[in-house]
């Protein structure tokens, strides 16, 4: 008895710990999957127009790098809290490398913000241009979800 | 007496038993005439290499760019953590002195030049449906790719599955050559799948004893590392365009542009290094998989 009330009491911590990572971080929470959902847009019309799903438009690619370039100036790594990983909130993939490894998961983002400058001055410069610069961004996209993000 | 008659029954019981088991636990060996006058292609091989994912297992765990087969990653199961061998050419820490039939032996019958089984976390299951001709060009490659020195951790693996002779049962009820899908959408994308990429070891759930469960073929698993699952590839389940699946394996992204992560990042790294068709030809035989 006394024992399942220990456990109980156990849970009841752990339970508590997780919600307060969720109440306390919710607005960081939402700043990243933010960033991300801009990034994920803008890289669907520079990456529709690169595999000739929609035809190449310099205007339109230009408004998306510059999109994209935009959100590699916010504070990216300042909306990942310790605490804020997927063992301790829900609806996170963060995984605890980014704090263990935080040299890595800092580098990772730079890379990003050495590639986006360049694709923003790339995007409107014709497609083959834009899609050189393309690629950078998204190996970016690879390492960074390689080693940092828990699978779904 | 009757007891003395049910000993001695008893005692040739289980030598007839043992023997059984001896026998039937036997290593099977490749038969080496099949691979008897065929010359190795280094390209040809590298392709072969990239298709069947050796680097990916094989590699450096800290250092991507060290060519080598090193060995050294870890890979946790339900029977213990098993630990990539060094197979580079080294001659004496790798496998630069075996012959043709011991590196075929290796990889399409799980049997060390030894004549020990392999734990078939190695995915022999897989190559075994390779051509000679494949086998022959990847030997050639492997002998021309750089040695070394490093010394191959032996498995974390406990009683009994550390009695490797038990495999053998193992293999007799699990090791199979033929086709998962017997009328594939795409003869090379099936190729491609079921023999050199070996897709099905992580998208196919496994039984209690961790043979893949050819019922429920690429219909997705828990993933190994105890957090989340790995998807299926069926078609109710995948539901983008062939385009998009070749696409995927290019350049990591889905349909979405949302990039690959975790373990599929050294696939698509991999695939990409196939030719254009190739990578038409998995999508074609996923998008043709039986729901």
């Amino acid at each position: 008895m006394k024992r399942t009330l220990f456990i109980a009491a156990g849970f009841a911590t752990a339970l508590s710990s997780a919600t307060v990572a969720q109440d306390a971080f919710e607005s960081q929470h939402e700043a990243r999957h933010g960033v991300m959902a801009i990034m994920g847009i803008s890289m669907g019309v520079l990456g529709g127009m690169a595999r000739g799903r929609m035809d190449y438009d310099a205007e339109k690619a230009q408004t998306a790098a510059n999109s994209i370039l935009g959100v590699s100036m916010v504070d990216f790594l300042g909306f990942f809290p310790e605490g804020s990983d997927e063992m301790s909130m829900d609806n996170t993939r963060a995984t605890v490398a980014i704090w263990e490894n935080a040299a890595g998961f800092t580098a990772e983002w730079a890379k990003v913000q050495m590639a986006a400058p360049a694709l923003a001055e790339a995007a409107g410069q014709g497609k083959d241009a834009m899609v050189a610069a393309l690629g950078d961004v998204g190996g970016t996209c690879r390492s960074c979800h390689k080693a940092y993000r828990a699978p779904e | 007496m009757i007891l003395r008659r049910f000993i001695r029954f008893a005692v040739i019981a289980a030598m007839l038993g043992g023997a059984t088991g001896l026998w039937l636990t036997q290593p099977q060996r490749v038969d080496p005439l099949n691979y008897a006058g065929l010359t190795g292609v280094p390209s040809k091989g590298e392709l072969v290499y990239h298709a069947a994912g050796c680097h990916s297992c094989h590699g450096s765990e800290t250092d991507k760019e060290q060519p080598a087969l090193v060995g050294g990653q870890a890979f946790p199961s339900d029977f213990g953590t098993f630990y990539a061998p060094n197979i580079s050419s080294d001659p004496v820490h790798g496998i630069g002195a075996w012959s043709l039939v011991d590196f075929a032996n290796a990889v399409q019958a799980g049997v060390s030049p030894d004549g020990k089984h392999y734990y078939p976390a190695f995915p022999y299951t897989n190559y075994v449906r390779m051509t000679a001709q494949d086998v022959v060009d990847l030997w050639a490659y492997i002998l021309l790719m750089p040695g070394s020195s490093t010394l191959s951790k032996p498995h974390d693996v406990g009683f009994p599955f550390n009695i490797r002779r038990g495999l053998g049962l193992w293999k007799l009820m699990y090791m199979d050559d033929s086709w998962v899908v017997e009328n594939p959408t795409s003869e090379r994308g099936r190729y491609l799948v079921e023999a050199l990429a070996h897709c099905g070891e992580c998208h196919t759930p496994r039984n209690a004893l961790g043979a893949i469960d050819r019922e429920r073929w690429l219909q997705g698993a828990p993933n190994p590392s105890g957090r989340g699952t790995i998807p299926a590839l069926t078609p109710s389940e995948l539901t983008w365009d062939a385009i998009d699946v070749a696409y995927y394996l290019l350049e990591g992204f889905t349909p979405d542009f949302d990039s690959v992560g975790g373990h599929m990042v050294p696939v698509v790294e991999n695939m990409a290094k196939l030719p254009e068709e190739d990578r038409l030809a998995i999508a074609d035989y996923l998008k043709g998989l039986p729901n």
